[in-house]
């Protein structure tokens, strides 16, 4: 069966037509109905958060209280109603997207710069003293709960946004180093890589040239993977008050604040908890889309 | 014995239903097999010869694999009316499958006398665990391994050496029919040699009929009684195997295939392969599935499917060549 | 074997020795200090300077880190919390049970479930179960633990009233949590079950074990499975280790005194040795599980028993 299949791929490659990579990926991921419906989810996201500024006033609509409109349910004027302070929770939300996706990327940023020169550094040098050095780093880090180093991290630094980003960023880092090498790894047995050493190549070259760019794959998915991660963390580091303060309206800090209220106004914690479930989720799935269109073998 | 026929395949179709299209595997196939004889099927990679093994075996991928229309009859029983309990106890018992790569189909986690004796105890053959025991002994004995052996893990085997447990495991319950798919590919050209040569003395001695597929036509003229000659789905010749390796008529794509092989005997400069591919199984031609690649190619050849012409006794070609000398014969 | 286990316990001391220094350095190194943490802004700079040559926190940062280490390696002894002057080890040890016990509950309810849900989901895949499950999955893995815990405590403590909200008086307070904690863990043993049994089944030996005619069960149970098992058994180890250390935010919400309370009330305050010691002991008890993993691996797999005890192979194999 796996023979008769293998070839008819070679022959479907050969005869009927031939897309390119990146074409085909496409093709393979738009086939993908959840990761489809991840994407359509993300990017309704995307523009959400970039016409919050454009349709609500910060000062007005998101951080100013108005006592006499406090602890109002449901209801069509204010669809997930207000909170303690009389502010509208579903424009918060709508804002609270900003905050998140970018935390979140600026965190993939920081964990995925330092994991890239980690992890290929690692990986080509593979044995060596600098790889042992920097891999047992990684292993001290690592036995670490990420979410404690966090916390130790933001709360020497003092609670800020930046500090959040950088504490986060630090206590993923390991991870995605060990990520990093274990592709560059795989890609750095292959013929190709040792056909360029045996015409001469320099270092460099085959790590830019050759090596980094059939990783970025892998990198793309566990970045993907990694912001649906981070905007739960920080969600997480805001709900235990070190993270994005309030008034800020971060999802998780919105649910800092109403979980002292909880108990006789449930509906405050449902729709930021439902906010953060949907962005993960649409990363998420088209992460996972992205890996399976990405290596269609893995698929199961 | 009653019955000398004991397999017969009639207008078997198969189909691999994937997400992309739909692939005709088998592709109105028929065949038949009588007790304690071998069938060597042989053709290229992809030619529906796996697919046809499996379907005997009502093995086919689930859902993937379906076969769509036809009947096959083993031993008196139609095997596609079946039903799933029935045809488990037939598995392993009355027929036996050997897979094309011995060092994939031993579980890794269990010793090989476990997997021999495993085939013994679900069919009930033997009672209790120690003529099990006996039993398992006795076969690792006749395929020539020691006995000794039978708690040690398949990773601690050879190739061939697996092979071999593979051979004890399919022929533990002494079935009525073998199937061996490529049994030899993964093989050593020399452990090939001894592999074969086991396999068809205890065929002899336990009256199994075999049906051989293979690629090398070597094999098939050392071991085989009958052949039949597979191309996209379907047999475009078959007979007995003096038929295929002497007589006169052939189908063209016989005529290729022996053309392809080196020999010995007769000088060559090259050899003259068959031009062009295997169809696409997702979208056969029309008409004879080797017209596109047949060096005789009339006009019918390409809208009309080839009848079956009987060119001896037992020698049959699928092919719109000798479709009138049919007609013309007495 | 005894060597493999020496050489692997062996290596955790640089692991450990790294994790102290990495701490002591982040805590040390960073504005703040615990004299005046403890004492408050506004007490008097005299009191904030007897405190701090009490703790020991004036000499130089490596002069009190070898110190600290000096007395682990010395004496044994892991320091007194700056905050209530117990020494460490009773710090941790007073609290440990709650953790360790919630860190139980999730593993059993993650690992259990998950294999089971996993196992249904691959032999029923592409079906109304399959996906159900698969959704189920993907809501867990999306959903922050702290929120679900939130909504369990909403559902069963204030609507249905049949589980208590905080604390952890009887094993009834640690049903919420424990299903908390294991929430994302159980997707993973979900997702990791179902693709090991999935890429088992495609394998010849298993379409071997069926032309044998065995039947669907033991396919299923004991061929598949068991080649399955050894990467869920990986990740049920990696998860209780991560799990000792991750219900920091879960032990808050329900009012738990475990160890993750302890340190994040130790880190607020600067408490250096029980951060430390809290650490390592997480990091220490999660390194024996590993090992604990790996050696159930090697019982599991003949192939990982024949390298590591090649001179006892005749006396293991015989006793199968």
């Amino acid at each position: 069966m796996i023979r008769i299949n293998a070839n008819i791929d070679k022959k479907s490659g050969g005869i009927i037509k031939r897309r390119s990579q990146l074409a085909s990926i496409w093709f393979r991921f738009r086939k993908n109905k959840m990761a489809f419906l991840g994407l359509i989810m993300f990017l309704i996201l995307v523009v959400i958060a970039f016409a919050a500024p454009l349709v609500l006033d910060y000062e007005r609509d998101i951080i100013s209280q108005n006592i006499s409109q406090r602890f109002l349910g449901p209801s069509s004027q204010h669809i997930f109603g207000t909170d303690q302070f009389g502010r509208d929770i579903f424009k918060r939300i709508l804002w609270g997207s900003r905050l998140s996706m970018f935390v979140g990327l600026g965190v993939v940023g920081i964990s995925l710069g330092g994991g890239t020169i980690i992890g290929s550094l690692s990986g080509y040098y593979e044995g060596s003293v600098l790889d042992n050095v920097l891999m047992r780093f990684c292993d001290m880090f690592l036995a670490i709960p990420g979410t404690l180093l966090a916390i130790a991290l933001v709360s020497g630094f003092g609670n800020s946004i930046p500090n959040l980003m950088l504490a986060l960023g630090i206590s993923t880092m390991p991870k995605m180093s060990r990520i990093v090498r274990a592709s560059v790894l795989s890609i750095k047995n292959q013929e190709f890589v040792e056909a360029a050493i045996s015409c001469g190549t320099s270092d460099f070259r085959i790590m830019f040239r050759h090596i980094i760019p059939n990783a970025v794959g892998p990198m793309i998915v566990e970045g993907t993977l990694s912001v649906a991660r981070s905007i739960i963390s920080i969600a997480s580091m805001s709900f235990i008050g070190l993270g994005v303060q309030p008034p800020n309206p971060e999802w998780g800090a919105m649910l800092s604040e109403a979980k002292a209220q909880m108990i006789n106004y449930p509906y405050l914690v449902y729709a930021p908890g439902i906010a953060i479930v949907l962005t993960v989720m649409s990363l998420t799935l088209i992460g996972d889309g992205l890996r399976d269109a990405l290596d269609p073998k893995m698929k199961n | 014995m009653k019955n000398e026929k004991l397999l017969e395949i009639k207008d078997l179709y198969a189909q691999y239903n994937t997400d992309e299209d739909i692939v005709y595997a088998v592709n109105d196939l028929s065949l038949s097999l009588d007790r304690g004889r071998t069938l060597g099927l042989v053709g290229e990679t992809g030619a529906g010869k796996t697919t046809t093994c499996l379907s005997i075996l009502r093995l086919l991928p689930e859902r993937i694999g379906e076969i769509s229309k036809g009947e096959i009859i083993f031993d008196g029983m139609d095997i596609l009316s079946l039903s799933e309990d029935e045809m488990r106890k037939i598995r392993g018992k009355d027929i036996a499958m050997i897979f094309q790569d011995p060092l994939s189909s031993l579980n890794p986690v269990y010793t090989i006398g476990m997997q021999i004796g495993e085939v013994l105890k679900y069919h009930g053959i033997y009672k209790d665990d120690q003529a099990i025991e006996n039993r398992v002994e006795e076969m690792l004995d006749l395929v020539g391994l020691p006995k000794e052996r039978k708690n040690d893990y398949p990773h601690q085997f050879s190739g061939g050496m697996k092979q071999r447990v593979v051979i004890a495991m399919a022929l533990a319950c002494e079935p009525k029919l073998l199937l061996a798919d490529e049994p030899t590919t993964a093989l050593d050209v020399t452990i090939q040699a001894q592999v074969l040569k086991l396999m068809n003395e205890l065929k002899e001695r336990l009256q199994t009929a075999m049906i051989l597929v293979t690629h090398d036509l070597g094999i098939v003229a050392e071991i085989c009684d009958d052949v039949a000659v597979m191309y996209a789905g379907s047999i475009i010749e078959k007979g007995r195997i003096e038929d295929i390796f002497e007589g006169q008529v052939h189908h063209p794509y016989t005529v290729g295939l022996f053309a392809s092989i080196p020999n010995l005997k007769v000088k060559t400069r090259r050899l003259s392969p068959i031009d062009g591919l295997m169809p696409d199984p997702a979208d056969l031609p029309k008409g004879c599935t080797f017209n596109p690649r047949c060096p005789h190619r009339m006009e019918v050849c390409k809208t009309e499917e080839p009848p079956c012409v009987m060119i001896g006794e037992e020698h049959m070609v699928k092919c719109h060549l000798f479709a009138s000398k049919e007609g013309g014969r007495p | 074997m005894t060597k493999f286990i020496i050489k692997r316990l062996l290596m955790l001391i640089p692991v450990l020795l790294g994790i102290s220094f990495i701490l002591f350095s982040i805590m040390n190194l960073t504005p703040g200090d615990a004299a005046t943490l403890l004492l408050g802004d506004s007490s008097k700079p005299e009191a904030v300077e007897m405190l701090r040559e009490e703790l020991g926190l004036n000499g130089g940062f490596f002069e009190r880190y070898f110190n600290y280490i000096g007395n682990i390696l010395l004496r044994g002894d892991f320091g007194i919390s700056y905050r209530t002057k117990n020494p460490v080890f009773t710090e941790v040890f007073t609290r440990f049970h709650y953790t360790l016990r919630l860190a139980f509950a999730a593993i059993a309810i993650s690992s259990i479930l998950g294999v089971l849900l996993g196992i249904l989901s691959a032999i029923k895949q592409y079906t109304a179960p399959d996906n159900i499950i698969t959704a189920i999955t993907l809501g867990l893995t999306s959903m922050p633990d702290f929120w679900l815990g939130l909504m369990l405590i909403i559902l069963f403590a204030v609507k249905l009233r049949i589980l208590p909200i905080s604390g952890a008086t009887s094993w009834k307070h640690f049903i919420l949590p424990g299903f908390t904690a294991a929430a994302n863990y159980l997707a993973n043993t979900i997702r990791m079950s179902r693709s090991s049994m999935l890429e088992v089944s495609r394998m010849d030996y298993i379409r071997t074990a069926r032309a044998k005619g065995v039947p669907e069960k033991d396919v299923i149970f004991k061929h598949t499975f068991k080649n399955a098992l050894m990467p869920i058994v990986t990740l049920v180890g990696v998860n209780m280790g991560w799990q000792l250390g991750g219900t920091i935010i879960i032990e808050q919400i329900f009012g738990i005194p475990g160890i993750g309370s302890l340190m994040i009330q130790s880190i607020r305050l600067k408490d250096v040795p029980v951060v430390i010691g809290c650490v390592m002991f997480v990091a220490l008890l999660s390194s024996l599980i590993n090992l604990a993993t790996d050696i159930i691996y090697m019982y599991i797999d003949p192939r990982l028993r024949a390298q590591f005890a090649k001179v006892k192979k005749k006396a293991v194999t015989a006793n199968d």
